[in-house]
């Protein structure tokens, strides 16, 4: 006894289907490829870029003059294009804007989870989140107006542009990474705990300090990572307000100058190919160590929601 | 001890809340009470007539018009180039890398995420030199390169919000499309990219505001403080964020520097608005996702 | 489940020896069983006893999940001819929209009610587009879905309920034409009507098709099933007829098994 289909297939509505089906096969093939293409052009991008910072390099260390570029001073009119005060001036500025913006994001943090009210919490991050849309430039050009002017009443000593104007502005732009980051963590943590710390007894403000902050340290270290490498990274801001006077500072009035604006002011002013090499260094140095701190990040998170912000 | 810990902890971060609340009201207000009261044609246009000036008839000297045009298609040329590189990167990993292959390409889309802009800028820069002197000397710094450079900057958000809203679609509605018989690409477009389509467009959305802000890329690949309207892609070009950059150093008089901040505040507002957009899509996808866990 | 069925009704599928395993743990041990059509077939075992990736072998979507392994003989009846589902002469989405899934939770397209059914025609089958509204309405009758929505076809279909939308699908999956039907819990997301309802519309096609259904509820084994299977720990423990499934002794021991 067969089985009877209701409206049997004619033989040549069979073979239609047929090729119908083998069409999609070729299409399918042809579409992985694409998709495929495209992806070794956006993670080759990461390749091309190294690879062209390192060819510039390249002549460098052929040219014997990597003691000259890893030296203290930089005057290029005298032939010396020395970066170490800009490597100075980066990880200063950037561990003065973390040394202000870290403890700050805690306090905004352990606010919203904890510390103060809870109807305040909502548009407090919600302003916060917003911080992260103001473009680097704009904080750059309300220092330039408003900041510079008040350092230099403050300090007669100081032009106004100096590491302090500079960290004060540069922390302000990285509290939202921070705050964003670590609360990302704290809002995991406060899912599990909230309720069993309660029943306990303890305040919210007991449960945040003496439960919670043990249960986040993963957070708490990611975001002071994630912070100072967008520290590091920063050019706008350096280059606006910290004076990119190429020394290493003695006081906080001083004015400095980071790997980040130094590559900025090189190709400005369009000088000696002596200076192009000291840039392709700096980006080199600035390219490991973002790298660096980049997969260091993979390790402690795997993958928290408030992880990608941009830079 | 405990206690007065608490309470040390509770002043602080009133305090800290205070400082930064007041700060930052500072600012905003600072920049929009400045800014608003430059906002008129002049802003725009300068002494230029305006239907003139659309047209691209008449120069404009003293307006922001040419570098808002600028902007405008330094976005979409960037965007053009990224967006469908980056959905369909972001495609291939969610769903067809497997392995090994996986994982170093993710590694590669998260170095290059941490890249600081200013090193897409040099890649520019030294992509020009090297074109200089082997096979193209008349290359120069242009629309296009930075362009292409913005894309490289902005990719990482496309890929990362496409693989991420792709790999949290519930993998019932894959199996449901391919059990009727579709194939694996068709599931693809009809079933699976429809329901990531908010999550890529506030992707999408996130790159453009990324593109438009950005300083220091178009710094060192073409931006000039005065080149007019852009007349191809292959030439310099103003752009707004460059116009900001330029004033705060540069500006001569109280005229120009309230220009400055007229120009700030239109440039805050456009990113203010994307990001407006970016955040209410992303928040509507994760409420539906949330829901489908409850019913797990 | 062969020697106790009526002489008459022929297997349309046939299962032997069949082992599945995924990166290199395995989930089902040398499997056999047959399958008829005119007949609603449950599974019923506790969760992890391997039903759905027994379900999944036999349209092969666990092709679909990373380091699959299957193992053995997997033969359906396709258009009276006996076809292995692994043949090369099979291509993938013919042997999935003639062995047609439904799932627990109800997955529509983000398209009306109308376009959900005609989009898989167009793509899957490539039918020209005069002939897809027939198709469409015969569909959504042999669904018991046609009174409900024939005035609002270009509504979108999410504002339908939970059973009307498990219904639309069972209405999609029918649009292609298949010979069996495999059901993975297919009530188990709606309420106790709607459930109701859609067992209605299985009873109704069990004539017409061959019904494979996992369930994780005995009453509902016990109202619809003509014969059922018992799954622990990837292996059959028990066949049952319906007769079985009605008589109370078995009850106990048959708890035992499944929860």
């Amino acid at each position: 006894m067969s089985i009877q289909r209701e409206i049997p297939l004619a033989p040549t509505a069979e073979a239609a289907l047929e090729t119908h089906w083998r069409r999609l096969n070729r299409r399918q093939g042809r579409v992985q490829k694409l998709l495929l293409l495209a992806t070794l052009i956006s993670c080759g991008s990461v390749v091309a870029i190294l690879g062209f910072l390192t060819y510039f390099t390249v002549p460098i260390l052929t040219e014997g003059h990597l003691a000259a570029i890893f030296s203290w001073a930089w005057r290029p009119f005298h032939g010396k294009f020395g970066i170490l005060p800009m490597v100075v001036g980066s990880l200063c500025l950037a561990a003065s804007a973390m040394a202000v913006a870290y403890p700050l994001g805690l306090g905004v943090c352990g606010f919203a989870h904890g510390l103060g009210p809870r109807w305040l919490r909502s548009p407090l991050l919600g302003l916060i989140n917003f911080m992260t849309s103001i473009p680097t430039v704009v904080y750059g050009f309300v220092s330039v107006i408003f900041l510079v002017p008040l350092v230099r009443t403050t300090f007669p000593a100081s032009t106004g542009y100096s590491w302090l104007t500079a960290t004060l502005t540069l922390s302000l732009m990285i509290l939202p990474t921070i705050v964003l980051l670590i609360q990302a963590q704290l809002q995991q943590v406060d899912a599990k705990v909230r309720l069993a710390s309660a029943a306990l007894g303890f305040s919210p403000a007991q449960t945040l300090l003496w439960v919670m902050r043990p249960l986040a340290a993963r957070g708490l270290w990611a975001a002071a990572v994630l912070g100072f490498s967008r520290a590091l990274g920063d050019t706008l801001i350096a280059l606006m307000v910290a004076g990119n006077a190429p020394q290493v500072p003695h006081s906080m009035l001083d004015s400095i100058r980071t790997l980040t604006a130094h590559i900025a002011l090189v190709v400005a002013t369009d000088s000696t190919s002596r200076a192009y090499q000291s840039i392709f260094v700096s980006g080199l140095i600035l390219f490991a160590v973002t790298a660096a701190v980049n997969l260091t990040l993979r390790r402690l998170q795997s993958r928290a929601p408030g992880g990608r912000r941009h830079e | 001890m405990n206690k007065w810990l608490t309470l040390l902890a509770k002043v602080f971060a009133w305090l800290a809340v205070a400082a930064v609340l007041a700060v930052v009201l500072l600012f905003l207000g600072f920049l929009v009470v400045r800014g608003l009261s430059t906002f008129n044609l002049g802003l725009f246009f300068g002494k230029t007539p305006v239907w003139a000036a659309i047209a691209g008839r008449l120069p404009v000297w003293h307006g922001i018009w040419p570098a808002c045009v600028g902007t405008v298609f330094l976005v979409l040329l960037a965007s053009g180039l990224a967006i469908p590189l980056g959905v369909a990167s972001g495609i291939y990993l969610a769903h067809y890398a497997q392995g090994a292959w996986k994982r170093w390409f993710g590694l590669a889309v998260e170095v290059l995420a941490g890249i600081p802009s200013i090193l897409m800028g040099l890649f520019g820069f030294a992509l020009i030199l090297f074109l200089k002197k082997t096979i193209m000397p008349q290359a120069n710094t242009c629309l296009l390169l930075s362009a292409c450079c913005l894309a490289l900057l902005v990719l990482p958000y496309l890929i990362f919000m496409t693989q991420t809203t792709l790999e949290s679609l519930p993998e019932e509605l894959r199996l449901a499309g391919l059990s009727l018989g579709f194939t694996p690409w068709q599931n693809m477009l009809h079933v699976l990219l429809p329901a990531a389509s908010r999550g890529i467009l506030s992707g999408v959305i996130l790159a453009v505001g990324r593109a438009a802000e950005d300083t220091a890329v178009i710094l060192l690949t073409g931006v000039v403080a005065n080149a007019g309207l852009p007349s191809g892609i292959l030439d310099k070009y103003e752009a707004l964020p460059f116009h900001i950059f330029y004033l705060a150093s540069q500006a001569r008089n109280e005229a120009e520097l309230a220009k400055g901040f007229g120009t700030a505040l239109i440039l805050l507002l456009i990113t203010a608005a994307l990001f407006l957009g970016a955040y209410y899509l992303k928040s509507t996808v994760t409420k539906s996702w949330d829901q489908k866990d409850l019913l797990i | 489940m062969g020697s106790k069925g009526p002489v008459d009704l022929e297997p349309t599928v046939v299962v032997e020896e069949l082992h599945v395993g995924f990166a290199g743990r395995e989930v089902l041990h040398g499997l056999s069983a047959e399958f008829h059509r005119g007949r609603l077939a449950m599974i019923l075992g506790r969760s992890g006893s391997g039903k759905t990736t027994f379900l999944r072998a036999l349209n092969r979507l666990n092709e679909c999940f990373p380091q699959s392994e299957t193992r053995g003989s997997l033969r359906v009846k396709l258009q009276g001819h006996w076809r292995d589902i692994y043949e090369n002469g099979l291509p993938l989405p013919e042997l999935r929209h003639r062995v047609g899934m439904v799932f627990q939770t109800p997955h529509l397209l983000p398209l009306s009610i109308a376009e959900n059914l005609a989009l898989p025609l167009k793509l899957i089958l490539g039918l020209p587009r005069r002939e897809i509204p027939a198709r469409t309405a015969r569909a959504l009758e042999e669904a018991h879905l046609w009174e409900e929505v024939k005035d609002r076809l270009k509504a979108p279909a999410h504002i339908l309920s939970g059973g009307q939308q498990q219904r639309l699908c069972l209405a999609r999956l029918l649009a292609l034409e298949p010979e069996i039907l495999l059901l993975d819990e297919p009530t188990a997301s709606l309420d106790f009507r709607a459930a109701l309802k859609v067992e209605e519309l299985l009873l109704s096609l069990k004539e017409r098709y061959t019904v494979i259904a996992v369930s994780h509820s005995l009453s509902q084994a016990r109202r619809l099933a003509d014969a059922a299977l018992i799954f622990r720990d990837g292996s059959v423990v028990q066949r049952l007829s319906r007769a079985d499934l009605q008589a109370r002794d078995i009850l106990p021991t048959l708890l035992e098994e499944i929860f």
